[in-house]
């Protein structure tokens, strides 16, 4: 009687082969997502510009904290604006934006303080 | 007629700085470096992660490439060598987290049909198997029987002996077989 196999081990190899080969094909499929070249692309872009992306980043990371800043420095300068307008000496610039007063304790303390009278009537 | 340029011709534009010669270069060679990865991964989330980190890695590479190799076959080396660290960090991870004895090899029900359940359910088993092969024997099947290099190709890609390779391919296909015989018969 004939006992050989109906499949021989070299069968068996080349399917093995194709089904790994198959299997492979479909992990690779089901694993790699829309957009990949574009998204390498980037990643290779931004590996070519570190001087670019180090401020870039510096900038996202600081930038609510510089434009709180600028806000806060601008309703002082408002600030400071309005309230110099009530002095009775001519206040310059410096003075009107830092809300520097004439009156000092220099001043204040002055053997002359007819000279720096700011409630002159 | 365009002449569709040669690997070597794009790798030399790219390390001057064409970004689409590099580009070109990813997409000739991206679906042969997903499949070494999903072959030595499995089926995953991080296969694409690991495509992009095999293609950055080569980009950072490229002015030491001289061009001995075929860029496939450089490329497949960086992608074995990338898939051996994921698979060590996936051990360290395991090892830390997961029971080793929650991957057990369930044979499915007798009488596969070439429906699509029926081939996910036949992929999602010869996953596993390769899941039990050690990675160094999954590399030397992936290299000869997934994509199809020669015994001296592998050989060179491990950088181990002929001898070696052989031994490996022999001992991992035995135990393939061991796991994946009824498949294997029943479809023969």
């Amino acid at each position: 009687m004939d006992q050989r196999p109906s499949s021989t081990p070299r069968d068996h190899n080349l399917h093995l082969h194709s089904l790994l080969r198959e299997t492979a094909e479909m992990n690779a499929k089901s694993g790699m997502q829309p957009f990949l070249t574009d998204r390498i692309m980037r990643r290779i872009w931004t590996l070519n510009q570190p001087e670019e992306q180090f401020w870039q980043t510096l900038w996202l990371a600081f930038r609510p904290v510089a434009l709180a800043s600028v806000l806060l420095i601008l309703g002082f300068v408002s600030y400071n604006t309005f309230v110099s307008r009530n002095y009775e000496v001519e206040p310059t610039p410096t003075e009107i934006v830092f809300g520097l007063q004439p009156l000092t304790l220099t001043t204040a303390y002055s053997a002359n303080l007819d000279e720096f009278s700011l409630t002159t009537p | 007629m365009t002449l569709i340029p040669s690997d070597d011709t794009l790798i030399d534009r790219a390390r001057k700085g064409d970004q689409n010669a590099f580009r070109e270069l990813l997409e000739r060679h991206q679906q042969m470096v997903a499949r070494t990865v999903a072959g030595m991964l499995g089926a995953g989330a991080d296969v694409d992660d690991l495509v992009q980190e095999v293609f950055i890695r080569f980009y950072k590479t490229l002015d030491r490439f001289r061009g001995d190799a075929a860029c496939s076959t450089y490329l497949t080396r960086i992608a074995i060598n990338a898939s051996l660290d994921a698979l060590r960090r996936r051990k360290r991870m395991r090892l830390r987290f997961v029971s080793r004895d929650d991957e057990t090899v369930t044979l499915p029900e007798p009488g596969f049909h070439d429906t699509e359940t029926d081939r996910f359910d036949r992929a999602e088993l010869i996953n596993l198997a390769m899941n039990k092969l050690k990675p160094h024997h999954r590399a030397v099947v992936v290299l000869r029987l997934v994509d199809g290099y020669s015994t001296a190709e592998a050989s060179e890609i491990l950088g181990i002996p002929q001898g070696t390779v052989l031994s490996r391919l022999s001992r991992a296909t035995a135990r393939l077989r061991d796991i994946l015989g009824p498949i294997l018969a029943e479809e023969d």
